[in-house]
C-alpha cells in the first residue's frame, strides 16, 4: 500500500530526524541572537580616548603621546600593545610629563594605556590606538576565505545579512548537506545489511515504489527541516529587534533555495546505496562527495581563472547571497537542480530493478 | 550467477497447487538461491521461473501480493515493536484485516508489545511465521522456517502448515530438518551443488530407492545367495547379512527362509538416510 514506507521510515527514524532539526534550530536561533554582539564592535569606544591624543609625525617615524593631567599626581606610565585586552603590553614610558614621543610603525598599529600615579596608587587616565577602530571584521571580508563565502560581493559583518551570510550560511550547507547524505544512504543499506529488505519487497511493494517513498520521505523531512530553520531565523531576528532588516519571505526562501540541493545529495546518496549496497563504500562515498563539494565552491572562490569550477559544483547553483542581499531567487537553478535529482533519483530505480538483491 | 560461480543450474522444478513440497539439501547446495530467485531477488542469467503463470522478476510485485515468504535469515527493525511491524508489513500485502495476525501471535503465543531488539532468535522467528501467514497468501515460500523454534513451536508450526494445506494453500519449504519434511510435505526435491538431483513423493522415493532387511542367521550364509536382481549392497557381518531391497522381495523372502532364522528386521529408509545415501552416492560417483 503506498505511502506505508513513507511513514515507516519517520516512524523508525523519528529520534534521529527530531534530534538534528533541533540543533540545526538551536544554532541557527543562536547564531542570529550573537549578531548584536558581534554588531556592537562595529565602533569600540574606548574607555578615556578623549584623554590620550595620539599624534604621528610627517615622517611616520615617531608618535606623540599627550595626555590629560591628574592631581596630585606624583608620575605617568605609558603601556602599549596590539590588543586592548593589554594583556602583553609593554611599558614604553614613565615620567613626570604628560607627553612622550615614541618610535612608531605604521604597518603594527598600536594601543596606548596611559596611568597616573596619585599618592602611590596607579589611576586610569585613559586609552587610545592607532588602529583602524572601525569595521575590523570587514577586514576579514576581503581576505580570500571569506571572499569566496560571499560570493566576492561587498558584504558588512556589521549588518545583520552579511552577518547570517557568513556565520550561518558558510556552515550550514555542508553540515545539512553532509547528514542528509548520510541518512540517505544509510535508509537502504541498513535494510539491507540487517536483512529486512528480503521481506519488505516480498511484502507487495515493487522495489520503485519502495525508492520512491524513500526519497519522498526525505525530501519532505529536508522541507520540513529548512522551512523550520527559515521559520526560527526570522523569529530570532525580530527577537533582536532586526525584524526590518529579514523580510519574512526573504527568510525562508534562503533556505528553501537550497532544498533542490539536498534533492540532489538525497538521489545521489541512493544511487551510491543501490550499486554498492553496503554503508562501508557508499558512506565515504557519499561523504567525498560532500565535501568535494565544498571544495570546489573553495576553489572557485580562490581567483577568477578558477570561477568555472562552480559551474560543477551543485552548491554554486544555491547563491544564497543573491537572495538575501538583491531578493533574486534563482528559479532556473531551482528547477535545474530539481530536474537533476529526478534523473538521479531515476538512474537509482533503474538500477535497483535490475540488481540482485543481496541476501 | 554470482560473477562466473553458477548459483544454480539444471532446475526444473514444478510445485503443484495444494502441495506441500520440501526442499532438501545441505548448506550450500543452493536452497536459497533458487527461494530467492524464484521471488525476484535475483536476476536469472537463464531460463524461467513463473509462479502463477507469471514471470518471477518482471511480474514480482503481483507474485509477491499472492506470496508469504519467510526468509532464512532477516531481521526487522529493532527499536520497533512487533504488532508495528506486522502492522507494516500487512499493509504493504494490502490486507486490511489483522484478525489471522492476532490469532496467529497468541497461538505461537508472540507477544506483539515486545520491541523486535527484546525478542529471542526463537521469538524472532515466529514474527517471520506470522508475518508469512497472516495475510492468507495462496502461496508459501518458507526457508528453514522452523530453525530456532523449541519442539513445541514446531508441532504447533507443523500443524499450521497441515490446516493450511487443508484449504488448498500451496507450500514450498526448504530445510535441513529432515523429519519435519517427512511430516508435513507431500514431495520432496533435493538439490546438491546448485543442481535438483531428485523430485519425488517420499512414499515413491522410499520405494525406489528399497528397504534394507537384516537378517542374523543361525550359521554364516554365503551371500552370493541372495545374486538376485533387484538386491544390492549385501554386506555380511559373521552370521548376520545387511542387504538393500528395491524390488524382487518375494524371491529375497523365499531364499531367506531356506535357512534357520535368529533375527529379521525389514525397514523402510527414513528420509534421513535416503538423504544420507542420496549424497553418499553422490560422492562416489564425484569420486569415481
Amino acid at each position: 500500500m503506498m505511502g506505508r514506507t513513507f511513514f515507516m521510515e519517520f516512524r523508525k527514524g523519528w529520534k534521529g530526524f527530531l534530534l538534528f532539526m533541533i540543533i540545526i534550530l538551536i544554532v541557527v536561533g543562536g547564531m542570529v541572537s550573537f549578531y548584536p554582539t558581534v554588531a556592537e564592535t562595529e565602533d569600540p569606544e574606548l574607555e578615556g580616548a578623549e584623554n590620550v591624543e595620539l599624534k604621528v609625525d610627517e615622517t611616520g617615524s615617531n608618535i606623540t603621546v599627550t595626555w590629560k593631567t591628574l592631581d596630585r599626581a606624583d608620575g605617568y606610565r605609558v603601556y602599549a600593545d596590539n590588543r586592548t585586552s593589554m594583556i602583553t603590553a609593554e611599558m614604553v614610558y614613565n615620567g613626570t610629563e604628560n607627553s612622550t614621543v615614541l618610535p612608531h610603525d605604521p604597518e603594527e598599529p598600536l594601543y596606548y594605556s596611559v596611568v597616573g600615579i596619585v599618592d602611590g596608587e596607579s589611576k586610569f587616565v585613559g586609552m587610545n590606538t592607532t588602529a583602524d577602530k572601525e569595521r575590523m571584521l570587514d577586514q576579514l571580508m576581503e581576505t580570500g576565505y571569506y571572499n569566496t563565502l560571499s560570493g566576492g560581493r561587498n558584504i558588512s559583518m556589521y549588518e545583520l545579512k552579511g552577518f547570517l551570510s557568513v556565520e550561518v550560511f558558510s556552515w550550514f550547507f555542508i553540515l545539512t548537506g553532509l547528514y542528509i547524505g548520510y541518512i540517505s544512504v544509510k535508509t537502504l543499506t541498513n535494510d539491507i545489511e540487517e536483512r529486512r529488505i528480503d521481506l519488505i519487497i516480498s511484502s507487495g511493494i515493487s522495489r520503485r515504489g519502495y525508492l520512491i517513498e524513500k526519497f519522498v520521505s526525505l525530501a519532505v523531512y529536508s522541507l520540513v527541516m529548512l522551512t523550520a530553520a527559515g521559520l526560527v531565523m526570522k523569529m530570532s531576528a525580530n527577537g533582536i529587534g532586526e525584524s526590518a532588516d529579514l523580510s519574512w519571505k526573504t527568510s525562508i526562501s534562503v533556505f528553501l533555495g537550497f532544498w533542490p540541493v539536498l534533492m540532489v545529495v538525497i538521489a545521489v546518496g541512493f544511487l551510491l546505496a543501490v550499486l554498492f549496497k553496503n554503508s562501508r563504500t557508499t558512506v565515504g562515498l557519499i561523504l567525498l562527495f560532500g565535501f568535494s563539494q565544498y571544495a570546489m565552491q573553495l576553489i572557485s572562490g580562490l581567483s577568477r581563472d578558477y570561477r568555472w569550477v562552480n559551474d560543477f559544483c551543485i552548491l554554486g547553483y544555491w547563491d544564497y547571497n543573491s537572495i538575501l542581499f538583491d531578493g533574486a531567487f534563482k528559479t532556473g537553478h531551482f528547477f535545474g537542480l530539481l530536474v537533476l535529482s529526478i534523473l538521479v533519483f531515476s538512474l537509482a530505480v533503474f538500477t535497483f530493478e535490475n540488481v540482485d538483491v543481496p541476501a | 550467477m554470482y560473477g562466473d560461480v553458477v548459483g544454480i543450474k539444471d532446475l526444473d522444478l514444478d510445485v503443484y497447487p495444494g502441495e506441500v513440497m520440501g526442499f532438501l539439501g545441505p548448506n550450500g547446495a543452493g536452497k536459497t538461491t533458487t527461494i530467492r530467485t524464484c521471488l525476484g531477488f535475483l536476476q536469472k542469467t537463464e531460463g524461467d521461473v513463473k509462479i502463477f503463470g507469471k514471470d518471477s522478476n518482471r511480474d514480482s510485485v503481483e507474485i509477491s501480493k499472492r506470496t508469504g515468504y519467510i526468509p532464512g535469515d532477516f531481521d526487522l527493525y529493532p527499536d520497533l515493536k512487533v504488532k508495528t511491524v506486522l502492522n507494516y508489513l500487512l499493509s504493504l500485502s494490502g490486507t486490511r484485516s489483522k484478525e489471522k495476525m492476532l490469532d496467529l501471535a497468541e497461538r505461537f503465543e508472540l507477544d506483539l508489545e515486545k520491541k523486535i531488539k527484546e525478542l529471542s532468535k526463537g521469538n524472532r522467528q515466529k514474527v517471520g511465521i506470522v508475518q508469512a501467514f497472516m495475510a492468507d497468501q495462496d502461496l508459501l515460500i518458507l526457508d528453514e522456517p522452523t530453525a530456532g523454534l523449541d519442539p513445541l513451536m514446531q508441532e504447533e508450526f507443523y500443524d499450521l502448515v497441515r490446516e493450511e494445506k487443508e484449504k488448498g494453500k500451496t507450500i514450498f519449504m526448504s530445510s535441513h530438518i529432515l523429519a519435519e519434511v517427512e511430516k508435513i510435505c507431500d514431495r520432496v526435491a533435493i538439490i546438491r551443488d546448485g543442481t535438483l538431483q531428485v523430485v519425488e513423493h517420499i512414499e515413491k522415493l522410499q520405494d525406489k530407492v528399497g528397504k534394507v532387511m537384516n537378517v542374523e542367521f543361525r550359521e554364516e550364509i554365503d551371500p552370493s545367495a541372495f545374486d538376485i536382481e533387484g538386491v544390492k549392497d549385501i554386506e555380511r557381518e559373521g552370521s548376520e547379512l545387511e542387504m538393500i531391497i528395491t524390488h524382487n522381495i518375494d524371491e529375497v523372502i523365499k531364499e531367506v527362509s531356506r535357512h534357520q532364522i535368529v533375527n529379521l528386521n525389514l525397514e523402510t529408509f527414513s528420509l534421513d538416510q535416503l538423504f544420507l545415501r542420496f549424497y553418499s552416492e553422490g560422492d562416489e560417483d564425484d569420486d569415481g
